[in-house]
């Protein structure tokens, strides 16, 4: 037999096939299943986060949030720099005018 | 009883219902698992699945197709995520023999047996079996539906919500690859 011949008798192989069934008591087995416990939000919620697609997505986001909210420090913690002197003023309340001075110039 | 009464009775909750359902269908659905899982034990698997889903979300079927064509895209889509599970399962252990966690080994299934099939072209279709299995997946389906299933175009159309056209075009090039790939699988059977 050629190798065409078998081409065409394995194409054909599966003409006339009987159907298959699942083994006795399938119903009893699916109603077992039915009866088991549902799953619950957690189960439904970890089966979720285990996809690939989604873990991925879901790191992709973290690490864009990160970036963003580090991105958004440094502009501001520029401004700071920018100035240290009167942060250093401001957070040790360092002013021009102090309650020794208005008072000098409140008995002068 | 009519398919119609069985499905309004399972909406109120009827198990006796169910029971009828799962008797008349569950070849059906079974077969067709089997024939695009090629394993017993993952069709069995599936076909559960595919009953459970028919017990809890029978509301959502609106009556616009049959029944059974209804259940044929169950059956398919659960197979297909089936089928996808198993390659991601397959994925992650191969990383994890990579970095020495798991070093079991990965076992290659052996070849499938459709028991519906006559003992004497049983060997040389399961060289089809196998073939079938390497097929993109909606020619798979088409494939599976129309040859296991013995769904004439029209059906296989509606079961895939295609033309009739685009059904019989991709059962042409299924046809083609599986030419394809039998003549090299006998090509180096001589060699």
């Amino acid at each position: 037999m050629n190798t065409k011949e078998k081409i065409q008798n394995a194409l054909d192989s599966l003409n006339n096939m009987q159907r298959a069934t699942p083994g006795p008591f399938f119903y009893t087995r699916l109603s077992a299943r039915l009866l088991r416990e549902p799953v619950t939000t957690w189960e439904r919620l970890s089966h979720l986060i285990s996809r690939p697609a989604v873990a991925i997505g879901a790191l992709c986001l973290i690490i864009s949030i990160n970036m963003a909210v580090v991105l958004n420090q440094a502009d501001e913690s520029n401004i700071t720099f920018e100035t240290p002197e009167l942060a250093l003023a401001d957070e040790y309340a360092i002013a021009t005018t102090s309650f020794y001075d208005y008072e000098n110039g409140e008995t002068k | 009883m009519s398919e119609w009464i069985l499905i309004e009775q399972l909406r109120q909750g009827d198990e006796t219902a169910f029971k009828a359902i799962v008797t008349t269908w569950k070849d059906m659905v079974y077969n067709t698992a089997l024939g695009i899982l090629q394993n017993a034990e993952d069709a069995e698997d599936v076909a559960q699945e595919v009953f459970v889903q028919v017990y809890e979300s029978i509301g959502s079927f609106k009556g616009e197709s049959k029944f059974s064509t209804w259940l044929y895209r169950i059956t398919i889509t659960k197979s297909m995520d089936h089928i996808r599970r198993k390659k991601r399962k397959k994925r992650f252990a191969g990383i994890q023999s990579l970095f020495g966690i798991n070093n079991e080994p990965v076992h290659e299934p052996p070849d499938f047996h459709h028991p519906g099939i006559s003992l004497d072209n049983k060997e040389t279709a399961a060289i089809l079996m196998k073939a079938v299995k390497g097929l993109p997946e909606n020619q798979q389906v088409a494939f599976t539906l129309h040859k296991m299933e013995g769904l004439s175009y029209q059906e296989v159309s509606e079961v895939m919500k295609t033309t009739v056209s685009s059904v019989e075009s991709l059962l042409h090039r299924a046809k083609n690859n599986l030419r394809k790939s039998l003549g090299k699988y006998y090509e180096s059977q001589k060699e």
